[in-house]
């Protein structure tokens, strides 16, 4: 494209495109106030809490008591495993389900993929609830197998947040590569491990970050389903809470910021420069 | 509380809008111009009044038409709900809001007069020059009148200083508004109890004792109550029974009298952390070591530790439905009001579910009405509840929310009658179909066409003493009647909570209900008494001396929330430590295993690059 193209183009009608270019301006200010009211400003809140006392006078009092607790210790280490544990499961049982989904053959007309994200439009408390019925049901109620239940809760919850991300790398699986990959005389364990399994990688990433994440600060799932015999982070942070504790409330969703950072990147590292395109970016 | 669905903040939006008009017997305040305006702004927990909703009276609105016709001021309510009286602190702590009146439980009234929060109720003169848009129709303060000298009596001399060292009695800052008892609500035809060869006598027998729930035979079908106080009062009424019992003991032996019973009990239930008050009585019972700082509460921990591991779990609000249909669990701690709907709403799954109150005692609950300082119109604040407190209205209030009402007096008592007395249904005409009593075109019960030709005096005697001719037959007196036709009737007497309020009905006569609900089991020579809703709203006279007040914690408040903590995080499971590090390992040496080979790969590809351009 040649420079003279590229300036006279808007120059037909600059007024318009001036006029719109400033009302596009505008159009992001509701989202500007939006951020800054509910994601800027309460983020500063919880940091300012977390590191002053109860006068308002900076302190490291909650971090000190954070670190001296082992009940905090105890409820960390839990939710980091059910969160370890969850992700783990739904990667098992959602990564060949995407395969079969991702499948023309399989999965003609799309009908299964909807079966699997059907879930997902009921709202989740209700869907707890049912869920905590038929555990009951089956003999597997949270009241004798606190630990089962709440997995199987967690897993049946956040599956389909595993599968879609899967699923939308698989449909983009480059399948001549793996043709060639077997023509060449890879084995189909070699074809997997060695082209499949790292062309799937991103959607594997951002699959695991979309469960573990929201695992280790659910409540209500490990609430319902262990009848109360589960702590995780989320519970503990809102007993302190409606404790008026707000200091050490504070000083606990830091963790969880930082832990998430820290999971943020490490899996960056898994990403590629597309990754963005292949993630099932349309559900964050 | 919660258990009526939030109606109320619909039927609020309605009322605002003008939409809904159901109020008995008020025409819709019509506001004058001429008159001046205020707003009373009223904080409350939802679905804790009677709104309008399912054939109730509107109380707000009926309020508002009485202050326009008293006062002639145009009256607006705003009428705002939270959840928990936590959620209530913090948001009022935060101050975007703020209310004249609001609704809280006991202890919360001590924590914000702790945080000088609250103002006084003003009373005699100073309550009459508060009156200043108008004292006539006003005149009688109702609450002083009508609410329950019982429950004034279980607070007179609990005292929390502000801010200033200087100590107030509670009662002056706040006005009861609903109460009842924390106690256990069980099904005795539970499955599993059958299975393991508990009789449904012998379950309502160990019902009456905390130590049961501690009992393996009782593993895993009750749950507790996932809230800090609550649990925290069961443990330590258990850890400390034979302390508790003992005292029980000297009452009923005589070695006590009722107040002493009632003040040392109190000692033993609210001293967490300063425990001189509380050797002083344990050294009293006997106790050879006294118990150090910081004992009682690692006591708790242990108990209460135990208690969740043998417990079915730990509930807020889905206890009184899971107990219902009979399959999940057979025990759930409740309170009293709860309690009252679940054995009324379990009768439809055939389940018949019983409420007990364990005979060491127990922890009341009360809910009251009080002034916060960022009170604007004290007038009507105080109004509202002099309004509230008249026992006519307080009746309309209960038969609503489904609670016992903190106020007495007789229209309560007849309330609580019609609800209760299984002598109502003899003596006055009852429509099955409606579910309700037939009244007259002055609101009063219709008789049972038997008794029409009998003159008032003659009436109530019949009443009083079941002495005369009922359905043809004579009798000397109820007992006589319940014993001649194998009715199994209990006389119980209420008086000493409707004494002293009464203006037409007589203290300690027509306190007396009698009720089928009430069983009487003996096992061992000790015989206890089993009962259900009845027992529920009004506990019996005999277990009342037991009921105690828990304060607020004050300071203390932060060592119960780390041994709450504590329990609820329990000791994390070897397994999960144990597959915790080796999926850390395998994770951590897949990542090496592939960064290694990444970068032996990526050390050849430079490799080639070299040998290609070299």
């Amino acid at each position: 494209m040649s420079p003279n193209e590229a300036v006279a183009k808007p120059k037909k009608n600059s007024k318009f495109r001036l006029f719109f270019r400033l009302k596009r301006r505008y159009l992001a200010i509701p989202y500007a106030i939006f951020l800054l009211l509910f994601v800027v400003l309460p983020m500063l809140m919880i940091f300012w809490y977390a590191f002053t006392d109860k006068a308002g006078n900076p302190s490291g009092e909650a971090a000190v008591a954070f670190f001296t607790t082992p009940s905090k210790w105890s409820v960390l280490l839990v939710s980091l495993f059910l969160g370890v544990q969850t992700t783990l499961i739904c990667l098992l049982l959602g990564y060949p389900a995407a395969y079969i989904l991702a499948n023309k053959k399989l999965n003609r007309n799309g009908v299964l993929v909807v079966l699997f994200v059907m879930p997902m439009w009921i709202n989740f408390v209700i869907r707890t609830g049912a869920t905590r019925d038929l555990l009951d049901w089956i003999g597997l109620s949270g009241g004798k197998y606190p630990w089962a239940a709440t997995l199987i809760g967690m897993v049946y919850n956040y599956l389909p947040f595993t599968i879609l991300p899967l699923y939308t790398t698989m449909l983009k699986l480059d399948r001549s590569q793996m043709e060639a990959a077997s023509d060449l005389g890879a084995n189909p364990v070699q074809v997997f491990f060695k082209n499949v399994l790292p062309q799937t990688l991103p959607g594997i990433v951002s699959a695991s970050e979309m469960v573990f994440m929201p695992v280790m600060s659910s409540y209500v799932i490990s609430d319902t389903l262990s009848e109360g015999k589960i702590t995780l982070f989320g519970n503990s942070i809102y007993l302190n809470f409606t404790n008026s504790q707000w200091n050490s409330g504070s000083f606990m969703a830091v963790v969880m910021l930082v832990i998430i950072a820290i999971t943020m990147l490490i899996t960056r590292k898994f990403d590629r420069g597309d990754a963005t395109a292949r993630r099932g970016g349309g559900l964050w | 509380m919660n258990w009526l669905l939030p109606w109320l903040t619909l039927s609020l939006l309605t009322a605002g809008t003008g939409a809904s008009a159901a109020y008995q017997g008020v025409d819709a305040a019509v506001q004058k111009a001429e008159y001046p305006s205020i707003t009373l702004r009223i904080y409350n927990s939802e679905d804790y009044i009677a709104n309008g909703d399912e054939g109730s009276r509107n109380l707000v609105e009926e309020f508002k038409a009485k202050v326009l016709a008293e006062d002639h001021v145009n009256l607006t309510v705003s009428y705002s709900t939270f959840d928990t009286n936590e959620i209530m602190l913090s948001n009022y702590e935060t101050g975007a809001q703020s209310y004249d009146l609001i609704c809280t439980s006991d202890y919360m009234v001590e924590r914000m007069m702790a945080r000088d929060m609250l103002v006084p109720f003003a009373t005699g003169d100073a309550r009459k020059t508060l009156y200043a848009h108008g004292y006539e129709g006003w005149e009688e303060d109702t609450y002083e009148a009508y609410g329950s000298p019982f429950l004034k009596s279980l607070y007179h001399g609990i005292k929390v200083a502000g801010s200033d060292g200087v100590a107030h009695e509670v009662n002056d800052y706040m006005r009861g508004y609903m109460w009842g008892t924390l106690g256990i609500m069980y099904n005795p035809g539970f499955s599993v109890y059958a299975d393991r060869g508990l009789t449904p006598d012998q379950v309502k027998f160990d019902m009456t004792d905390y130590a049961s729930l501690w009992d393996k035979k009782y593993e895993g079908t009750f749950q507790i109550k996932d809230s800090m106080r609550d649990s925290y009062a069961i443990a330590l009424l258990y850890a400390y029974r034979e302390d508790f019992s003992k005292l029980l003991d000297a009452y009923q032996n005589g070695r006590l009298s009722e107040t002493d019973y009632n003040h040392q009990i109190n000692v033993l239930f609210n001293n967490i952390c300063h425990v001189d008050e509380f050797n002083e009585v344990a050294t009293s019972l006997g106790a050879t070591s006294p118990v150090t700082d910081g004992e009682i509460i690692d006591t708790i921990q242990d108990a209460l530790s135990t208690l969740m591991g043998n417990s079915y779990g730990l509930e807020v609000d889905s206890g009184k439905t899971d107990i219902q249909t009979g399959n999940r669990t057979g025990i759930d701690m409740a309170w009293s009001g709860d309690a009252v709907y679940a054995i009324d709403s379990a009768e439809e799954y055939g389940t018949n579910l019983y409420y007990s109150v364990p005979t060491i005692g127990a922890n009341i609950w009360l809910d009251a009405w009080v002034i916060p300082s960022s009170v604007q119109t004290q007038e009507y604040a105080q109004k509202f509840i002099d309004f509230l407190s008249t026992p006519e209205i307080a009746a309309a209030n209960m038969d609503y929310i489904g609670y016992t009402s903190a106020v007495a007096g007789d229209s309560i008592l007849e309330q609580a009658r019609e609800w209760y007395d299984v002598r109502m249904p003899i003596l006055y005409q009852y429509d099955e179909e409606a579910g309700d009593f037939v009244w007259n075109d002055d609101d009063e019960l219709v008789r049972n066409e038997a008794y029409a030709s009998l003159s008032d005096d003659e009436f109530n005697a019949l009443l009083r003493t079941g002495k005369g001719t009922i359905d043809g037959e004579t009798y000397d007196s109820w007992d006589d009647y319940s014993e001649k036709n194998d009715l199994g009737w209990t006389a119980v007497n209420l008086s000493y909570f409707f004494n002293d309020s009464l203006n037409e009905f007589q203290n300690n006569v027509d306190t007396v209900f009698y009720t089928d609900e009430y069983e009487s089991i003996t096992i061992d020579d000790k015989t206890i008494t089993a009962g259900r809703a009845f027992y529920a709203q009004y506990p019996p006279q005999e277990i009342v001396p037991s009921l105690m007040v828990m304060e607020d914690y004050g300071e203390d408040n932060q060592y119960v929330l780390k041994m709450w903590e504590n329990v609820k995080s329990g000791s994390v499971p070897t397994a999960v430590i144990v597959i915790l590090i080796v999926e850390a390992v395998i994770i951590l040496a897949v990542v090496i295993f592939f960064a290694v080979q990444h970068g032996i790969s990526k050390g050849l590809r430079k490799k080639r690059r070299a040998e290609r351009n070299s």
